[in-house]
């Protein structure tokens, strides 16, 4: 359908209004653990408005996305960034081992299965410097009992209508701990949003 | 769920996404020497083919690879099913260990995405199978060599039919608000309108002498716009529902571009929105009488 088709100029309307602004709030607490000369990596990188989050600060990024669409908008948004128009699966062949220092990703976890997000933290846990962290930001499926009554509530016409706007969405994870233990790092620190409906995570080698 | 169920709502709502979880999946009792077939993981598709493979027996490791949902032909012209896509499966699922060959049999619709010397960079064959997976068993049988009918696209009346049953249903689901906010009194008929376009514009389409299917639609209200306006009375009412039904056949005809990757690209977002426009400034007018 014609007014169905990917609109990557309407991807960051759709995401606001999916996550209340809530990505934005946990972009901006991604990007203050950037400093000047960082050499960071955003997978996933999307629209680039992270990647431009981190550069005024001084990093230096690379983005990565699957989604060619994606980039061009990206490379309006922040056209100093370099980019790889790869999937995140093919990092290895791009990237040199320890070359960042952060590596960075909001809402792309949630779109890979369990073995490519598995497989994306070793590539992550390769290229990342020995100092290095990483900051993810995601959906994630609550806990608690009535935080999951409340998402699968809310969460429904919420996704239609992001869909509608973006023809994407985002599928939450259960848990992020096994897959960062089977790629041999750990978690650190962990930030709810949402009523635990967002996360961010700080994960080390 | 069982299996015709799917199948109906996964036709009638064909334009959502239905995904399955990608993986390698082993068909019969495949050994290192098994073709490997690719595919994407778009749930009514896996689950046929899965169903075909198995009752042919033919012995295979199925790669279901993300797109997201998103079917062979689309997702290639799309640029969700590329050789990356396909790369990354090869790695994340360890598929260079299963077998002592590196041959990749490949839906021919996939070639818009997925490019074989791309893959022979990377040390694997791409060998585009049929375009249907009813041939794959005698093209696995004959060397992997394909005749002229496993290579033909047809676009049949029951294809049609299907992909008019799904316009039918979105293009319902998009018009039914203007449609109670502008005419509450005759929803019915503008819901079978809606109907006619949308089934027209697959069914019949290919006879109408232009290649703009927003003119194709525009072509379709004719006979309506005949019929209507050799009943109704009322001028006022002539004209509202000439706009009328002029708008759903341009929207539908517009929408109809999305079908087709030959349609895609014509162009016609501008012109869509000059006769949207002039048609709500008429109608406004009519307001005022």
């Amino acid at each position: 359908m014609k007014i169905l088709e990917s609109r990557p100029e309407r991807y960051d309307i759709g995401m606001g209004l999916l996550t209340l602004g809530t990505l934005t709030k946990i972009k901006q607490q991604i990007a203050e653990h950037t400093h000047l000369g960082d050499q960071v990596l955003d997978l996933g990188c999307g629209t680039g408005t992270l990647a431009q989050m981190c550069i005024e600060r001084g990093a230096q990024v690379t983005g990565v996305d699957a989604n060619n669409g994606m980039l061009s908008v990206a490379k309006k948004n922040s056209p100093t960034a370099n980019y790889l128009n790869i999937s995140l699966s093919n990092l290895d062949e791009h990237l040199a081992d320890e070359s960042f220092d952060i590596v960075l990703s909001t809402l792309a976890f949630s779109e890979l299965t369990r073995a490519e997000r598995v497989h994306v933290l070793k590539q992550i846990k390769r290229i990342l410097r020995n100092k290095g962290k990483v900051l993810i930001g995601d959906e994630i499926i609550p806990e608690n009992i009535f935080a999951k009554c409340f998402y699968y509530t809310f969460r429904l016409p919420m996704r239609l209508l992001t869909w509608i706007t973006t023809q994407t969405t985002t599928n939450a994870i259960s848990s992020f701990d096994d897959d960062v233990r089977e790629a041999g790092m750990k978690i650190v620190s962990s930030k709810s949003f949402m009523l635990g409906m967002f996360i961010l995570l700080e994960i080390k080698k | 769920m069982i299996g015709w169920i799917k199948d109906i709502y996964q036709t009638l709502f064909r334009f959502a996404r239905f995904p399955c979880e990608p993986d390698t999946v082993l068909i019969g009792n495949p050994d290192k020497s098994s073709p490997v077939l690719v595919t994407c993981n778009f749930d009514y598709t896996v689950r046929h083919l899965k169903d075909y493979l198995e009752k042919e027996q033919l012995d295979c490791f199925l790669l279901v690879v993300n797109t997201k949902g998103t079917n062979v032909w689309c997702a290639a012209a799309e640029g969700i099913f590329t050789t990356d896509t396909v790369l990354s499966h090869l790695k994340v699922y360890n598929v260079g260990e299963l077998v002592n060959h590196h041959q990749l049999i490949l839906p021919q619709l996939s070639v818009a995405g997925v490019k074989r010397k791309e893959l022979k960079e990377h040390g694997w064959e791409g060998i585009y199978g049929p375009v249907y997976f009813a041939d794959l068993k005698e093209f696995l049988n004959n060397g992997l060599t394909k005749n002229k009918d496993m290579q033909a696209l047809e676009y049949g009346y029951w294809e049609r039919f299907k992909m008019g049953l799904s316009h039918a249903v979105f293009c319902t689901l998009v018009c039914i608000v203007p449609i109670f906010l502008f005419a509450s009194d005759y929803w019915i008929q503008a819901i079978v309108l809606v109907w006619y376009f949308a089934f027209c514009m697959q069914l019949i389409e290919h006879f109408i002498p232009f290649t703009r299917l927003l003119y194709k639609g525009l072509v379709l209200s004719l006979p309506i716009l005949a019929l209507v306006l050799t009943s109704v009375k009322d001028p006022v009412l002539k004209i509202q529902v000439t706009m009328g039904i002029i708008a759903l056949g341009a929207y539908i005809g517009y929408d109809a571009q999305g079908h087709s990757h030959l349609g895609q690209n014509q162009q016609s977002g501008k012109l869509f929105t000059m006769i949207f426009a002039f048609l709500a400034l008429v109608y406004g007018g009519t307001l005022l009488l």
